[in-house]
This record gives C-alpha cells, sequence and structure tokens, in this order.
C-alpha cells in the first residue's frame, strides 16, 4: 500500500484548490464550511482517520489504542506529533487488557461480515462466553448486582418500556468491553451557554441539522468537601439552603447589577445596550482593574465570593488577571443562557464534541469541499518572486496547487519547505491534566449530566488550579447500563495524576448526608493523560505567504467556543473579505421538494394541502424570530429518561 | 440525530415543513464513487435523471412522500457529499438512519469487491436496527455487466440484505427500491415500536 501511495501524481482528479486546509480541528473545520459555503474550493486532510484532532471523541477500544500510543516510541518521529497526542499517560491496567483484545476481536469479527447472521449471533454469543471466564468475570456479576439495587432509579425514571424489549435477545450482562464502542468519549469535553457563540452560529449557519444536544441537569460547586447545587433561578435561590438569607439578599444584588449593566430586560435596542455596557465599564474600570477586585469590592462571604467566580463565571484560568469586561460578560451569558433549554444554562452534545467539528466538515463537503482523511501534507513549495505558497505535495506524493494554506502549529512542525519560508509562530502553550473515568454509578449527590467546579485549594488545600468535571450518565455512554462517564480537566502543575489522583479519590469517595445516599461509585476504568494546546494569538501569516496558521483547538478549561469561532472568522476574512461568514443554507426541502403524483386517490389533496403549508411555510419563516428557531433545533431539553 | 418521529411526537428541525405525513424516515446512501448514488436519489425524488451531471451542491437530502398500506411516509435521503471517495464520511451521517442503501455499479467489478467494507461502515455506526438494501444500479447497461445478479443475490442473501438491480437512468426499480425497503421497515416497526426512539440509535 505505501509504495503505491507514493508519487501518485494522479490520485486526485483536481489538482487545483483554493485553500488547502490541514488537520480537521474545529477552527479549521469552521473554516473550511466557511469558505465552501462562500464558494471557495476546498481540499481539507487529516492525518488520523478520525474527525476533530484534540476535538474528537473515541469509543473505549479506539481511545484505549491512541492513548497508549502516545506511550510508546511510536510517535518519537516528529512526523507522527500531530493531534491528537497525548503525554504521561497512565491507563487502569486491568481491564485495559481486556478491553484492548476485546477491540481487536470486534475488529476481526466485523471485517468478516460476510458470514451469516446467524452465525454471527452464535458468535457474539460464544464471544459473550469466553470473555466472561477471564478477567472480566468479577466485573459481570459486580454489574449483576449494581442492576438490581438500580431498578427503583429506573423506574422513578420512566423509561420507556419498549427500550427494555430490544435488550431481550441479549440476556447475558455485556461486559464493559462489548458496551466499548457505544461510548463517545471526548478528549476535551466541552460545555455551550444557551445563548453562547456556537449555539447561535449553529442556527444561523443550518449546521445544527448534524447536530443533537441535551441540556446539562446540574451545575455544582464543591466546598466544604461536598457538591453544592449552584441555584439557578431566583426561585432556587431562595429555596437554596447553602446560602445565609444574607448571602442570598448579596447575591441577588451582584446578579441585578450585572443585567443593569447590560440592561437586560429594557426596552432599548442592542446597539444602545452594548454602549451603555461600554460605558459602564469604563467607569467601573477607574475603580477596579480585574474582574476579581471587582467581585473583591462587594465583601462577600468566602463561600459566595467563589459561587460567583467559580460558579457563575466559568474562566477557570488565569483567575487573578481576568479582565472586568470579560468577567462580566462571562456572568452575564450565564444568567442570559439560564432557562433557554432547560434550568441550566448549559448543553453538552449527545454524542461528544467530535460531532461539532464534523458538522462543518460535512457542510463544507456539501458545498463541494473534498475530504481526505489519513492522509497529510508533506511539504509546501512557494512562489519564487511572491514568496507566496504555490502549491503543496500531499502524502501521495501529488502535488496540488493552491491559493492558501491553512493548517495549526503541531501539524506545521511536521512539514518542511524549501528556503525555511515557514515562519515560527508565536504561540502560547497551555497544558492540561485529563482524567477519564467509568464509574458503575453517579458522583453522590449528583444528578445525570452535571458539572462541577472545584475551586482551587479545596482537595486538602493542595490543588493550585480549578478542576472541572463533567459527569454523563445517559449520553455518550451506552443506554441503560450503569455506565456513568466522568471527565476531570485541570491545567496542569505536574503529570495529570499527580494533579488529579487525590481529587478523583476525593469525589468517587463522596459525602454522604444520609444513609439513603447510594453506595460511593467504584471505578471500572480509568485513564489519567496530558496534552497541550498551542495558542496563536495573532492571524497575520497571510499576508506575508498566504500560509494561515491557527491555534489548537481543544478547549481546555473555557466553556463554549467564542475564541475557536472569532479565529475561524478572522482567518476566513482575510481569504473573503467582506463575505458573510456560514451563511445560512437554505432548507433542503426547499430546493428539492416532489410529491408523488401516482399516490392513488390521496394525490389532489396531498397537493393541495402541500401548496397550503408551502405558504403558510413561507409566512411562518418570515415571522420566524430567532426564539422560534431555536425551539426547533433539535435540542434534547428534557425528560428522556 | 432522529429524524424520524412519528407524526405525534414534538417536530424536529427538519420535519416541521410537512405534518400530513405518519413518519419520516432517514435514508442513506453509500458505496464508491460513481456508482450512481446522486442519481438514484435524484430519480427517486425528482423522476429526473442528470448525465455526468456534477452533483448537486448545496443539497443535503432530498425528500419525498409515498403512501405504504394507506400511511402517508415521508422518505429522507440523504447523500454522502462526495465524503465517501477517500472514505471519510462523518458518523453523524450514518446517526439515525433507519435505512442504508449500499449502492454498486453492476459495470465496476471494484465497486462490489467495496461492499464488505461498506457494510461494515454501515453496522459500526448506525443503528442495529437499520434496514439494509443492495442496488446494483446502471442495470440498462447490461452489455458492459461484470457482476452477475446470481452472484449479488447471494451476496445480499448471506448479509441478509434487500436487494435490487436499479438504474438510474431509465429509473427501472427505483420506487420498488424506496417502496419496499420502507415497507419492511414498517414491518419491523409493528413488531418493534422502539425501533425509532433514540436510545436504539445505539
Amino acid at each position: 500500500m505505501e509504495e503505491e501511495r507514493k508519487n501518485n501524481s494522479n490520485w486526485l482528479e483536481n489538482d487545483k484548490f483554493d485553500c488547502v486546509i490541514l488537520g480537521t480541528g474545529l477552527i479549521e473545520s469552521l473554516v473550511a464550511g466557511a469558505l465552501a459555503r462562500a464558494g471557495k474550493s476546498v481540499l481539507h486532510f487529516d492525518k488520523k482517520v478520525v474527525y476533530g484532532g484534540f476535538e474528537s471523541s473515541f469509543n473505549l477500544g479506539q481511545l484505549t489504542t491512541i492513548l497508549q500510543e502516545s506511550n510508546t516510541n511510536v510517535l518519537l518521529d516528529k512526523k507522527d506529533l500531530v493531534p491528537p497526542y497525548f503525554e504521561n499517560v497512565v491507563i487502569n491496567k486491568a481491564v485495559q487488557t481486556a478491553s484492548l483484545k476485546e477491540e481487536e476481536n470486534q475488529i476481526k469479527q466485523e471485517e468478516t461480515i460476510s458470514t451469516t447472521t446467524e452465525n454471527k449471533e452464535e458468535d457474539k454469543k460464544e464471544k459473550v462466553e469466553t470473555t466472561t471466564t477471564t478477567a472480566a468475570t468479577t466485573m459481570t456479576t459486580e454489574n449483576i448486582n449494581n442492576n438490581d439495587e438500580n431498578v427503583n432509579d429506573n423506574n422513578n425514571n420512566n423509561e420507556p418500556e419498549v427500550l427494555q424489549v430490544i435488550d431481550v435477545p441479549l440476556a447475558k450482562e455485556k461486559t464493559l468491553e462489548e458496551l466499548g464502542r457505544l461510548f463517545s468519549i471526548d478528549i476535551s469535553p466541552t460545555l455551550l451557554y444557551g445563548r453562547g457563540a456556537l449555539v447561535k452560529l449553529l442556527i444561523s449557519s443550518s449546521a445544527s441539522r448534524y447536530l443533537e444536544f441535551k441540556s446539562l441537569d446540574q451545575n455544582y460547586l464543591f466546598a466544604n468537601g461536598k457538591v453544592h447545587e449552584i441555584p439557578s433561578t431566583k426561585g432556587s435561590i431562595f429555596k437554596d439552603s447553602t446560602f445565609s438569607l444574607k448571602e442570598k439578599r448579596l447575591i441577588m444584588k451582584f446578579m441585578e447589577s450585572i443585567r443593569d449593566l447590560k440592561k437586560e430586560g429594557s426596552d432599548l435596542d442592542d446597539s444602545k445596550k452594548e454602549e451603555h455596557f461600554k460605558q459602564s465599564i469604563a467607569e467601573l474600570g477607574k475603580q477596579y482593574k480585574n474582574f476579581i477586585d471587582y467581585i473583591k469590592s462587594y465583601k462577600f462571604t468566602e463561600l459566595v465570593e467563589s459561587f460567583i467566580l467559580y460558579g457563575l463565571s466559568l474562566i477557570h484560568e488565569d483567575l487573578d488577571s481576568i479582565p472586568l469586561e470579560t468577567g462580566i460578560e462571562s456572568v452575564s451569558l450565564y444568567t442570559s443562557s439560564l432557562l433557554v433549554y432547560g434550568v441550566s444554562p448549559f448543553l453538552v452534545p449527545y454524542y461528544g464534541v467530535g460531532d461539532i467539528p464534523q458538522a462543518f466538515c460535512r457542510l463544507c463537503a456539501v458545498f463541494g469541499g473534498s475530504y481526505v482523511l489519513g492522509r497529510s501534507v508533506d511539504s509546501i513549495q512557494f512562489n519564487q518572486e511572491t514568496g507566496k505558497v504555490e502549491s503543496i505535495i500531499c502524502s501521495e506524493g501529488q502535488t496540488i496547487k493552491t491559493n492558501h494554506f491553512i493548517t495549526s502549529p503541531k501539524y506545521l512542525n511536521t512539514i518542511s519547505s524549501q528556503n525555511n519560508l515557514i515562519q515560527p509562530q508565536k504561540t502560547i502553550r497551555k497544558t492540561y491534566s485529563r482524567f477519564i473515568g467509568i464509574i458503575d454509578s453517579k458522583i453522590i449527590g449528583t444528578q445525570n449530566e452535571s458539572f462541577i467546579t472545584i475551586p482551587p485549594k479545596s482537595i486538602n488545600g493542595k490543588n493550585k488550579n480549578v478542576i472541572n468535571i463533567l459527569q454523563l450518565s445517559s449520553i455518550c455512554v451506552p443506554y441503560n447500563k450503569n455506565k456513568v462517564l466522568v471527565h476531570f480537566t485541570t491545567l496542569a502543575e505536574s503529570t495529570a495524576e499527580n494533579d488529579l489522583k487525590e481529587c478523583v479519590e476525593q469525589i468517587l469517595k463522596g459525602k454522604k448526608d444520609s444513609e439513603k445516599d447510594s453506595a460511593s461509585p467504584s471505578l471500572l476504568w480509568s485513564t489519567y493523560f496530558n496534552y497541550s494546546v498551542d495558542f496563536v494569538e495573532t492571524i497575520n501569516q497571510e499576508k506575508d505567504n498566504n500560509i494561515v496558521v491557527c491555534s489548537d483547538s481543544p478547549n481546555g478549561q473555557t466553556v463554549d467556543f467564542e475564541y475557536h469561532i472569532s479565529q475561524a472568522k478572522k482567518i476566513f476574512e482575510t481569504i473573503c473579505p467582506g463575505q458573510i461568514f456560514l451563511e445560512k443554507v437554505p432548507d433542503a426541502d426547499d430546493i428539492i421538494h416532489f410529491e408523488e403524483p401516482e399516490t392513488t386517490e390521496t394525490t389532489t389533496d396531498n397537493k393541495e394541502t402541500e401548496t397550503e403549508q408551502k405558504v403558510e411555510t413561507e409566512q411562518e419563516q418570515k415571522i420566524e424570530t430567532e426564539e422560534e428557531n431555536e425551539k426547533e433545533q433539535k435540542i434534547e431539553t428534557e425528560k428522556k429518561e | 440525530m432522529c429524524n424520524c418521529g412519528s407524526s405525534g411526537e414534538k417536530p424536529t428541525f427538519n420535519d416541521r415543513k410537512s405534518t400530513s405525513y405518519e413518519h419520516l424516515f432517514k435514508y442513506i446512501m453509500v458505496g464508491d464513487s460513481a456508482v450512481g448514488k446522486s442519481n438514484l436519489l435524484l430519480q427517486f425524488v425528482d423522476k429526473r435523471f442528470a448525465p455526468n451531471s456534477d452533483f448537486t451542491i448545496g443539497v443535503e437530502f432530498g425528500s419525498r412522500s409515498i403512501n405504504i398500506n394507506d400511511k402517508q411516509i415521508k422518505l429522507q435521503i440523504w447523500d454522502t457529499a462526495g465524503q465517501e471517495k477517500f472514505r471519510s464520511i462523518t458518523r453523524a451521517y450514518y446517526r439515525g438512519a433507519v435505512c442504508a442503501m449500499i449502492v454498486y455499479d453492476i459495470t465496476r467489478r471494484d465497486s462490489f469487491e467495496s461492499l464488505n467494507s461498506w457494510l461494515t461502515d454501515c453496522r459500526k455506526f448506525s443503528s442495529c436496527d437499520v434496514t439494509t438494501v443492495l442496488i446494483g444500479n446502471k442495470a440498462d447497461l447490461e452489455a458492459n455487466r461484470q457482476v452477475s445478479t446470481s452472484e449479488a443475490k447471494e451476496f445480499a442473501e448471506k448479509n441478509g440484505l434487500m436487494f435490487f438491480e436499479t438504474s438510474a437512468k431509465t429509473a427501472l426499480n427505483v420506487d420498488e427500491a424506496f417502496e419496499k425497503s420502507t415497507e419492511q421497515i414498517l414491518k419491523k416497526l409493528e413488531s418493534n415500536p422502539g425501533l425509532l426512539s433514540n436510545e436504539g440509535n445505539n
């Protein structure tokens, strides 16, 4: 295969593109979608066979494989250091060997799919038997026990009975390894604000049709060794038992003042509101340098202060230097996103963050973009006179002419060029420590989809940075199998294991309020790893040589994708000045719609209703406000369970 | 992506236009490049054939309502948008599909040889209950045939697929393939009403 690939000069039919993009992280994917939408021809590569770079989601087997690759010498070659790759990987060994073996089995089985379906069924049964005899035995029995315990839970959740029918043919409890492919595990999980930048963009660009979201159930703050709900509405603040009445008044006063700064709920138009906000910030700026000074000025109690700093503002890095405006915007985004799609202001992608870059890649493809996964760009050639990029040579050996080349710093390091015309980028590197665990029940005191913020110094006074936990127990995990996915993220001080181990132990152990609380969850599978993100602060390369280097996409501890979207916009504007970024795509139903003429006697009726509907739809669309549009999103807001 | 809720459920983004159908089924087309996937879609949805056309830019999917057993069913057929060429189809494409049409070209042996890997992808990324249909397209080009009907039939039986030889050009069997597969889905639905629920898509 390798030999075939090299020097294959006719590998792509088309060898001339407006833009070649290398890497399918979110920023690159946004740019790809926007460029294709604006009529540019786009060729989009990713060296990996999975979309998304660091922004990808994997099933359990895939994740184990890529984590292990990072830990061996496989990646020592500089050329292989493309997203996603990791450092200091530790995998819970006992389960890991079994899961790998299983994944191999599964792949083998899928490859030999041409056996009859009946045989396949039999294979499966055999497989269950063989695996249960190995290391997984104890785990299987545990699971069965847990099932019995949790029967009540399931009933309370009102799960449709039909779903159990689906499970009947597989009477045996599946092992974690067998369920592995049903997980969507994010490398860098992210929450979205209901009124945040990405949701707005998904609606305005029509890319929402590829995605589904679920509203987060509850947002928590970890204080005094236990999780506290962050009250989200006036009502819930007053019902809350964590704060004293005086503290509650202070919180309300603070939230009112933020609303007032933004003139929320007033009749002013948006530009007036914006103006008012800018003026107010400028006023406040005279007194307070940073957001933290402003918060301190309220003289809150310690608990209220951390509630606002960590619970309402979701900027959890460089806390001491958050600019006043940024901090207030963050709180304001939080409060304005409340009750938009659910009680919590946050949405979580239903099948993992990995779907988000894919949505924009699909959009790019629909508008003619070409997609090549598993291939890369080997070198760049420049025009001798202008110094601008002229062509790239892809890993197939074919030379492809292009006017623009877009990639991220890690990829850029893998590419060779004549005369070193690629300028090294000024980047800011941040390293994150991550823990991913699969546990058998929820963290004590939390709801299904939960976000927990752990302020600095609250794990035995040790953690220097904020630690964020995202718990998913009804999405991204096998349905109805008592498997819960927990993601821990923090800025790295040391290796992931050193940074997070104590925290993981303390959180999973939990603190029981009463005997009624369920038992502490136990770990079925887990991993620690670090990854690094290179942020490119200025997008100015375009002027010099038509190469644009964008930041790595993973989000670390930031909520939503405002940074990514604004960077993608900037890149788009350097290439397509004055054009609309990701213009709305007309509904496909408007383009091709055909009502079968010979659907027997109902035809005429149908046609009439159809025209009626079309008229209705047109009117509907005219009066459609953004609000209504949002409602029509396939956003899962409630009681799935 | 559950575009397949019955009309009683809350409307989703894509099916708000028409409430006069009982079910909305998402169909996906897979198979090698240039086997005629887009043309099958065009023939079924718009009753036309566009030889050598560049694939339609800016179109996600085509829809058409059909009447099966007095039930109005809306089919929403998704096209690969060319991402099949380098095997770079996004996972979301498969999500929520109730029927996958795996298409090969009867005049190109290689497109038949790829079927196994397409089948693997479908089973890997779609729900376990996805109805899979094997389509041998370009049946009007009998003189250039490289894949015999009996061989394809055998493959279909072995893998539990429905099988049709079609021509997007002459419209041979195109409607039949969609109608018969919809009938089968409806039958499955009768015996398992949970088929279209989101959780089933795992």
